[in-house]
């Protein structure tokens, strides 16, 4: 099947998955070509130099996030990484308890592990964020108990880029010796992230939101003090047995160098995009009635998750093909369930259904964040003045106390 | 099945996780071509193998499953006394890149797990050397590794002789 190439529109979904960046691509193509071996192959140099390439990279990967080497494990993205942690970690120390506790706003990789862990006798509790998508710190400690064994918090939340405070909720964790996973996909070059002063034990990574391939991730297992994981993938012992399967060398090269931009480079180029950031905040707020879903200073820069009050989700989505975003997250956005992170914030449903995630990044210009607000503005008024809603709301009229006629 | 994997329901919910869509491509591509020169694979490749393995019987190698239906690409072997890991090493010097068993199990010095439960004797399995080829390998490659072959087991008897 040939897809044919049609004109693509203005790409501000970088949350979803960002391009992978030209140098990277560039480093990953000897390793599928020329140096192919096989990094287990202990008996010839083939072998010898993927070995070489993967350690290096597993070195750029701890750098990153300040973490040692040894405490790296690939995977094939985050999702198996959050996999591994909850259901390796919690079925590794479940004689010590079989209580977990994460936030009804993380990732689905992360719910529906946790919802596994039920199957297998585990009590769980989903904490309800604050209407700004932060988790209160006060409810986090009420709701561990004796028998808690793991908590597991995003960094970044995918869908609004709130940013969790790890440091306050790790303390609490190492108080009560509960084991703390950290799911880092959305925070990679984005936040800061120091593993040697963190107080977090586990933390899942996905090298393609940070520039580099898809398919491949890794898991942070601290080892001082040592956390032990469950395999949940048999085999043939690599990552000293934690994650079995021959090692995608050009994958993980491929991560490494995204890793090394991302460190070296995050600085200026975050600066940059909250720049960027800002000029699409201004433009788009002077749409009336618009909400921005998440607290906007404790906030990636990538992103910006805004409500637009009186227009219809579905023909909004329609209206604004010249720029490819998401509405809700893009994992479940083939289904018309308003968002459950969105829900979760107190926002109504069509609240929830008119909410557009733009997210910009690496290769995001001004003038596509002046594209966007152009159209978004030319777009919605045109929306509204289709709408009766809008046309009461102007009027004056409390839509929410209108009784409807009963047809 | 239940799924092993759980989050954004991809792969009709059966395995989450973003596709590695390069790799996906890719290995659409491997398929399509595999499907294509299968028959050609067999063609080229199986000449090959009998010319190297009627080789290694006359230099008195034992060729594991020998009798039994094969692929055209690989040949598992040893020689009655003669270690393993010293022939790999010295076939490495010499340009050559075989193993001793499978990649995954390398890490170890153990025997193929595969040759044991075949009933191969330990002490031979010890010495087990697996060649594989691709449809790159080439007459003359083949040909060349009988030669340095050869030399090194002569070398390895004679320290072995010595040694005596
Ligand atoms: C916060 C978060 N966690 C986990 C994932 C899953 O990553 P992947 O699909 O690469 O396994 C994603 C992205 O899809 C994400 O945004």
């Amino acid at each position: 099947m040939k897809v044919e190439k049609m004109t693509m529109p203005i790409y501000m979904d970088y949350s979803s998955t960002t391009p992978v960046d030209p140098r990277v691509a560039e480093k990953m193509i000897p390793f599928i070509t020329e140096d192919f071996g096989n990094p287990a192959s202990r008996s010839h140099p083939y072998g010898w130099t993927a070995e070489k390439a993967v350690e290096i990279a597993r070195k750029e990967v701890a750098k990153l996030v300040n973490a040692d080497p040894r405490e790296i494990v690939w995977t094939s993205g985050a999702t198996e990484s959050n996999n591994l942690a909850i259901k390796g970690a919690g079925n590794f120390y479940s004689t010590k308890g079989k209580h977990i506790v994460t936030l009804a706003t993380e990732h689905k990789a992360v719910i529906d592990a946790v919802r596994e862990m039920e199957r297998l006798g585990f009590t769980t509790t989903f904490l309800q964020p604050e209407p700004d998508g932060l988790v209160d710190i006060e409810k986090f400690k009420a709701a561990l108990r004796p028998d808690t064994v793991l908590a597991s918090v995003m960094m970044v939340n995918n869908e609004i880029g709130v940013i969790q405070d790890i440091t306050a909720l790790g303390n609490i964790c190492r108080e009560q010796n509960i084991i703390f996973h950290v799911d880092a996909a959305q925070a990679t070059g984005k936040v800061e992230i120091d593993l040697e002063k963190l107080p977090v034990d586990l933390m899942s990574f996905s090298a393609h939101k940070t520039y580099g391939p898809k398919g491949i991730g890794a898991l942070y297992v601290r080892r001082k003090p040592r956390i032990r994981i469950e395999a949940q993938m048999h085999g043939g012992g690599q990552e000293r047995g934690m994650r079995s399967g021959t090692l995608a060398t050009h994958q993980i090269v491929g991560m490494g160098e995204a890793f090394r931009i991302a460190r070296e480079e995050m600085g200026e180029e975050n600066a940059r995009i909250k720049k960027m950031q800002h000029r699409l905040y201004e433009g788009l707020t002077e749409i009336d009635e618009t909400y921005v879903n998440g607290d906007l200073e404790k906030r990636v820069p990538h992103n910006l998750n805004i409500s637009f009050n009186y227009v219809e989700g579905e023909s909004l989505v329609m209206a604004i093909k010249g720029i490819a975003v998401s509405s809700g997250s893009a994992c479940t956005s083939a289904s018309l369930e308003p968002s459950y992170v969105l829900r979760s914030l107190g926002r109504s449903d069509e609240m929830a259904h008119s909410s557009i995630r733009f997210s910009i990044g690496r290769f995001t210009k001004e003038e596509d964040i002046d594209y966007t607000i152009q159209l978004l503005k030319e777009k919605i008024g045109r929306l509204r003045e289709l709408s009766p809603l809008w046309e009461m709301f102007q009027d004056g009229v409390d839509i929410d106390k209108v009784e409807w006629a009963a047809h | 099945m239940v799924p092993f994997i759980k989050g954004g329901g991809q792969e009709r919910g059966l395995r989450s996780g973003t596709e590695n869509l390069a790799g996906i491509i890719g290995f659409g591509k491997a398929c399509e071509r595999a499907a294509a020169n299968t028959v050609l694979f067999d063609k080229t490749i199986r000449p090959l193998q009998s010319y190297l393995e009627q080789h290694l019987v006359q230099m008195g190698a034992v060729i594991f499953g020998d009798q039994a239906k094969r692929l055209p690409n690989t040949s598992f072997f040893a020689f009655p006394r003669l270690d393993g890991v010293t022939l790999l090493t010295a076939l490495d010097k010499k340009g050559f890149a075989v193993a001793s068993g499978s990649a995954c199990s390398s890490n170890s010095n153990e025997p193929s797990h595969v040759l044991l439960a075949m009933g191969i004797d330990k002490e031979l399995a010890q010495g087990a050397i697996r060649v594989s080829m691709g449809v790159e390998t080439t007459l003359e490659q083949v040909k060349s590794f009988i030669t340095s072959l050869k030399m090194e087991i002569e070398r390895l008897k004679q320290l072995a002789a010595m040694a005596a």
